[in-house]
C-alpha cells in the first residue's frame, strides 16, 4: 500500500483545483471567479486533509490526543484563569482526599485481627446505679463473666493500667511501658507473632515461669532483632522474664508505646477483688453469634452475679460493644460533620471554577465559530471544550494530592487522644482518584503511601477507647 | 430534483463502478458522477479523496502519479482484481436494497 504524505496530498488537491479552474475557465469565468469556483466546487480542503489523514486511524485516540494538546496550548495562554481553576480545584480536592482519609483509616479500615468483627468490648455498666456507662472491670467479675457466659469462645483481660517495667542488665536501662494481660488475650484477639509465641494460658498460672512477649519495635531497636532473643531472658524490674515471642509492630495494645506484655497471674487476692476496676475486658464472640444475643447473655449473667453478691454488683449490669464501633465513637459525629462541610467546600469550588469556565466561554465564540467553519462538528467541539475541563481537573487533583498530604497532617494532630495518628501517616491513594472522577475527570493519582493510625486508651479509671496500632511495612 | 447528499457507503460504490472502465483522476471521477447522474448527485470533489484512501487501504484500487496527455501531472487511480469482485458484490447488494426498498414504499 502506497503510503501518501501530506504534501503528496496537498500536491494532488492543487492539481485538482487547477484542473477544475481551467474548466471553469472554459466555460466562460474569468481567472479569478474560476478559482473560486474550483474551491467552492471541491469544500474544504483543510476539512479534506484531515480526513484523509485520518483514515485507517482510531479516530477516538487521534481526537482525544489532538485535543489534549490544544486544552494544554490553550491554558498556557490563559495562565491567570488556568492557576485560579487549579487551585480552586486543587483546594476542593485537596482538602475533601484529607478528610475522606482521615474517616477511612478511623471508621472503616478494618482491624488487623483475625476475624475481627467477632471481637467485642466488655464494660461494667453503672447506669442502673445512676453511675457511668463505661466503666472497667474488676477481677472477680471478670472471671465471672468468662465462666458463665454461653455466647463466647474466649474472653481476655487486660490491666488498666500500664506498667512501668525498668529493662536492665543489657546495656543502657530503659524504661519500657508494660501490660499485665491473661494468658489467652492473644488467642482470643487471635494475633500472630512475628518471632517465637504468644503469651498463653499457660504462662499465666501462678506458679510459671515469667515470661514476656515483646514488641517489633523494641526487638529491633534495642536487640537488632535478633531471632536468638527468642528463649533467652531479659531483667525487667530486677525480675527475669524469658523472652517468648515477638508481635507484630501495628499491636499497640491498650496504648500506643507499648513494648511488653507479661501474664496477669492473678493471686488468690485478686481473685476475689470484686470492687477494684482496673481490667479492659476483651471477648471474641462464638461463631454466628451476634452481639444482641451476648448482649443478652451477660445480661442475664449480670443479673444471676448480682444475686449472689448483693452487696458489689446489685444493679451492675455488663455494655458489650463491638471492638471497631468502640474507639470511634467519640470523634464519630464530629468526622461526619467535617466530611460534610469539606463536601460543601468541593461542591463550592466547583462551581466557582464552572464559573470561571462559563464567563470564558463568551470571550471564546470567535475562537468556537472558527472551529465550527473549519468543519468542526458540535460533538467535535464539545468534546474539545471537555478535554479542557478534564485537563484543569487532572492538574487540580494532582496539586490536591499534595495539598491533601499537608492537610493530613494537621488535621492528625487536631484529632484528640483518643483517637490519634502515628508521624507517618499518609493519605490514602485511591481517595484522590474518587474526587478527580467527581470533577469529571479520570485522572488516578496512584501513589504508594503508608497510612498508619494509632488509638491511645486515656487514663486510668474510665477507658473510653481500647488502643492499637498498625502500619504497613515500609 | 436538487442534489443529494451522499451517504459513505454509496459513495465508495460509485468510484469503484466509475474505475470500472478504466484509470481516472480524482476531479476526473467527481466530474463523471455528477455528468452520469445528470447532475443528480453532486459530490463535494474534496470528500473523495478519504474515500479514495479508504478503498486504497482496503486494496480495491491503487494509484500512481502520471502524467496525463495535456501534460499535467495527476494520480490515477485503477481498479484491482479485487475491487473488480467488490464492485460486482456492492453492486448486487445495492440492487437487493433499492427492490426491497421499492417493495416497501409499493406495500399497500
Amino acid at each position: 500500500m502506497t503510503e501518501r504524505h501530506d504534501d503528496d496530498l496537498a500536491r494532488e488537491i492543487q492539481a485538482h483545483l487547477e484542473l477544475e479552474a481551467e474548466e471553469q475557465v472554459a466555460s466562460g469565468l474569468d481567472a479569478a471567479d474560476a478559482r473560486l469556483a474550483a474551491r467552492r466546487a471541491f469544500g474544504s480542503v483543510a476539512w479534506t486533509q484531515e480526513q484523509v489523514r485520518a483514515v485507517g486511524r482510531w479516530r477516538p485516540l487521534d481526537d482525544l490526543r489532538q485535543d489534549a494538546r490544544f486544552a494544554a496550548r490553550t491554558l498556557v495562554r490563559n495562565p491567570g484563569f488556568a492557576c485560579v481553576a487549579m487551585l480552586t480545584l486543587a483546594l476542593g480536592i485537596g482538602a475533601n482526599t484529607a478528610v475522606f482519609s482521615l474517616v477511612q483509616t478511623v471508621l472503616l479500615r478494618p482491624l488487623p485481627f483475625a476475624d475481627p468483627d467477632r471481637l467485642v468490648v466488655l464494660w461494667e455498666d453503672f447506669t442502673g446505679r445512676g453511675g457511668p456507662r463505661e466503666v472497667q472491670a474488676s477481677p472477680a467479675n471478670f472471671l465471672d463473666w468468662r465462666e458463665q457466659n454461653r455466647t463466647f469462645e474466649g474472653m481476655a483481660a487486660i490491666d488498666g493500667l500500664l506498667q512501668t517495667f525498668n529493662l536492665t542488665g543489657a546495656g543502657e536501662p530503659e524504661r519500657l511501658s508494660g501490660a499485665r494481660v491473661t494468658g489467652n488475650l492473644f488467642g482470643v484477639l487471635g494475633l500472630q507473632p512475628v518471632a517465637g509465641r504468644t503469651l498463653v494460658p499457660d504462662d499465666d498460672r501462678a506458679a510459671a515461669e515469667p515470661t514476656a512477649v515483646i514488641s517489633e519495635g523494641l526487638w529491633r531497636r534495642r536487640f537488632g532483632a535478633d531471632p536468638a532473643l527468642i528463649g533467652r531472658t531479659i531483667r525487667l524490674n530486677d525480675i527475669l522474664y524469658t523472652v517468648v515471642g515477638v508481635v507484630p509492630g501495628h499491636f499497640q495494645f491498650p496504648l500506643r508505646g507499648t513494648d511488653v506484655w507479661v501474664p496477669a497471674a492473678f493471686g488468690p487476692e485478686q481473685r476475689s477483688q470484686r470492687t477494684a476496676f482496673v481490667l479492659n475486658i476483651v471477648g471474641r464472640l462464638k461463631s454466628g453469634v451476634t452481639t444482641e444475643q451476648a448482649q443478652a447473655d451477660m445480661d442475664g449473667v449480670a443479673r444471676r452475679i448480682a444475686e449472689q453478691h448483693p452487696g458489689t454488683n446489685a444493679r451492675l449490669g455488663v455494655l458489650v460493644v463491638p471492638l471497631h464501633a468502640q474507639y470511634a465513637s467519640p470523634i464519630r459525629a464530629t468526622l461526619n460533620i467535617l466530611l460534610a462541610v469539606v463536601g460543601v467546600v468541593l461542591l463550592v469550588a466547583c462551581v466557582n471554577v464552572a464559573h470561571l469556565l462559563l464567563a470564558r466561554s463568551s470571550e471564546r465564540r470567535r475562537e468556537l465559530a472558527l472551529r465550527g467553519a473549519l468543519g468542526a462538528g458540535r460533538g467535535r467541539v464539545f468534546r474539545q471544550l471537555l478535554t479542557e475541563s478534564l485537563l484543569l481537573a487532572s492538574v487540580g487533583a494532582v496539586l490536591g494530592a499534595a495539598f491533601s498530604t499537608l492537610a493530613f497532617q494537621s488535621l492528625a494532630r487536631l484529632i484528640p487522644r483518643a483517637v490519634s495518628r502515628r508521624h507517618d501517616a499518609g493519605v490514602a491513594p485511591w481517595r484522590v482518584g474518587v474526587h478527580g472522577t467527581r470533577r469529571g475527570g479520570d485522572e488516578r493519582c496512584v501513589r504508594r503511601r503508608s497510612v498508619a493510625r494509632g488509638f491511645s486508651a486515656q487514663p486510668p479509671r474510665h477507658v473510653e477507647g481500647v488502643g492499637h496500632q498498625e502500619s504497613h511495612p515500609p | 430534483m436538487p442534489p443529494r447528499k451522499l451517504v459513505q457507503g454509496t459513495l465508495e460504490l460509485l468510484i469503484l463502478r466509475t474505475l470500472r472502465s478504466g484509470a481516472l483522476h480524482g476531479h476526473g471521477i467527481a466530474k463523471h458522477i455528477e455528468r452520469t447522474s445528470d447532475e443528480v448527485l453532486l459530490v463535494e470533489h474534496g470528500s473523495l479523496y478519504p474515500a479514495l484512501r479508504r478503498l486504497e487501504q482496503q486494496e480495491f484500487i491503487t494509484s500512481k502519479w502520471e502524467q496525463t496527455d495535456r501534460g499535467r501531472d495527476m494520480r490515477m487511480y485503477r481498479l484491482t482484481p479485487k475491487g473488480r469482485r467488490q464492485l460486482v458484490a456492492e453492486e448486487s447488494r445495492w440492487a437487493e436494497l433499492v427492490r426491497a426498498m421499492a417493495r416497501v414504499l409499493d406495500a399497500v
